[in-house]
């Protein structure tokens, strides 16, 4: 048998098995999924009318889970904090939220990931003209020792004019840095503009909740 | 060898298995809108952020407590395989070729605080300016979502212009050869197979990246 022989015989057989595998592979894939859809069709037909009344029991149950009156969105991702009254937006201003980053500690023994948390909150307090009490991370991100001193922690005037706590020492507050709004640059606190800052420490009261993603 | 592989394609047309799958009897049970809605009633309950990802109407929607906070468009589906029963699933990873790292801070001394304070005063006049961040712009938009039950989803962004229809054509016979193979070589090891390719908008995959995070879980359903 010539060597051209050989190749052609080759390459057909090749060819052969890999169509045969690729119908098979075609094939089984159809008939998985025409028999679990037709499955789904039974089932959903058996269901009637009690199945009609259980869906809207559960949307019901749903619609009784989420806020009905002011509460507070965060996208994280577009730095933007929206002012709902139930399903209509009163606020929607350019914020800014945690960066993300990572600082440890000289020691090597902390570690903290600057992040805005995720999840659901609610505004545990409200104070006006806040002092920022710097926490030790603040310290050791500019390379200064931590005081012993209590008042040496207080600063003023960093947080604005209000500041809304939502929880494991994360705060709604104001800003210095306003070029800087709508960027991720924060350590976990969420920043907001004067003017949006104002509003929602007037609307948002205490135990508004707030869903940060 | 090749009567080998004959036999072995032959009984995988004609197993039992394959007649016992179509012939089921199938129980009278919950609808699939009961089930979606259930399964999400059960992670509404719950003080996390879930998803909705909702092949039918082609839409992904980021909610909480019942409440979509935010609502994405699915620009194309492809589906392989065994279809997914209405439930809620597991995120357990996200894998991408470059996936974003965060920054390290270095403790910085007042006098090199000041320079760089004086750096970011100049950068401030032209506005543009670099942070040591992690932003929406650094998530990746080709990626894939592991789900604890062994599935996944690859999410792509969906571009426009001659070079992307090009690239998505390529993709697109990559795909439609190759998910044969694999759902043959799963069936010999009697596994289920299930591929499900997403396109997004760049932003859209972005932020879904960014959005979803280890051990989110998502209600999927559809086609």
């Amino acid at each position: 048998m010539s060597r051209k022989k050989i190749i052609q015989i080759t390459v057909i057989v090749i060819a052969s098995i890999f169509i045969s595998l690729e119908a098979a592979g075609y094939y089984l894939a159809h008939r998985a999924w025409a028999a679990e859809k037709r499955e789904a069709e039974e089932t959903s037909k058996g269901s009637g009318a009690s199945g009609k009344k259980k869906s809207l029991e559960y949307r019901q149950k749903l619609g009784r889970l989420s806020p009905k009156g002011i509460h507070i969105i965060i996208d994280t991702a577009e730095n933007r904090l929206y002012l709902r009254d139930g399903d209509k937006t009163i606020v929607n201003a350019v914020i800014s939220t945690g960066s993300g980053s990572i600082l440890t500690d000289p020691s090597g023994k902390r570690e903290w990931i600057f992040d805005t948390p995720r999840g659901e909150y609610a505004i545990k307090s409200k104070v006006v003209d806040p002092s920022w009490i710097k926490p030790d991370w603040a310290f050791i991100e500019e390379g200064e020792d931590i005081p012993k001193n209590f008042q040496e922690r207080v600063e003023n005037g960093m947080l604005g004019k209000y500041a809304l706590a939502f929880g494991n020492g994360y705060f709604i507050h104001g800003t210095l840095y306003k070029r800087l709004l709508g960027r991720n640059v924060t350590h976990g606190c969420v920043r907001v503009g004067d003017d949006d800052l104002e509003t929602v420490f007037k609307q948002a009261p205490i135990g508004a909740k707030v869903i940060i993603f | 060898m090749i009567f080998r592989l004959a036999f072995l394609i032959t009984l995988l047309f004609f197993s039992p298995q394959a007649f016992a799958s179509a012939q089921a009897e199938t129980p009278e049970g919950p609808s699939i809108e009961e089930e979606i809605l259930k399964s999400e009633l059960e992670l509404a309950k719950k003080p996390n952020i879930y998803f909705v990802i909702n092949l039918k109407e082609m839409k992904i929607s980021i909610k909480a407590k019942g409440m979509a906070l935010k609502e994405i468009d699915i620009r194309e589906i492809k589906f392989w395989g065994n279809s997914l029963p209405a439930a809620a699933y597991k995120m357990v990873n996200k894998s991408a070729f470059a996936e974003p790292r965060r920054d390290v801070i270095t403790p910085q001394k007042e006098e090199e605080e000041a320079k760089k304070e004086d750096n970011t005063a100049a950068e401030s006049k032209t506005d543009k300016f670099d942070i040591q961040a992690l932003e929406l712009g650094d998530m990746p938009s080709s990626y894939t979502l592991l789900f604890e039950e062994g599935f996944s989803i690859i999410i792509r962004p969906h571009r426009e212009g001659f070079r992307s229809a090009l690239y998505s054509a390529g993709g697109a016979i990559g795909w439609y050869l190759s998910r044969p193979l694999v759902t043959v070589w799963n069936t010999i090891k009697k596994r289920p197979y299930l591929a499900i390719k997403l396109s997004l908008s760049e932003r859209d995959a972005r932020a879904l990246y960014w959005s979803f995070y280890d051990g989110a879980n998502a209600v999927i359903y559809g086609p």
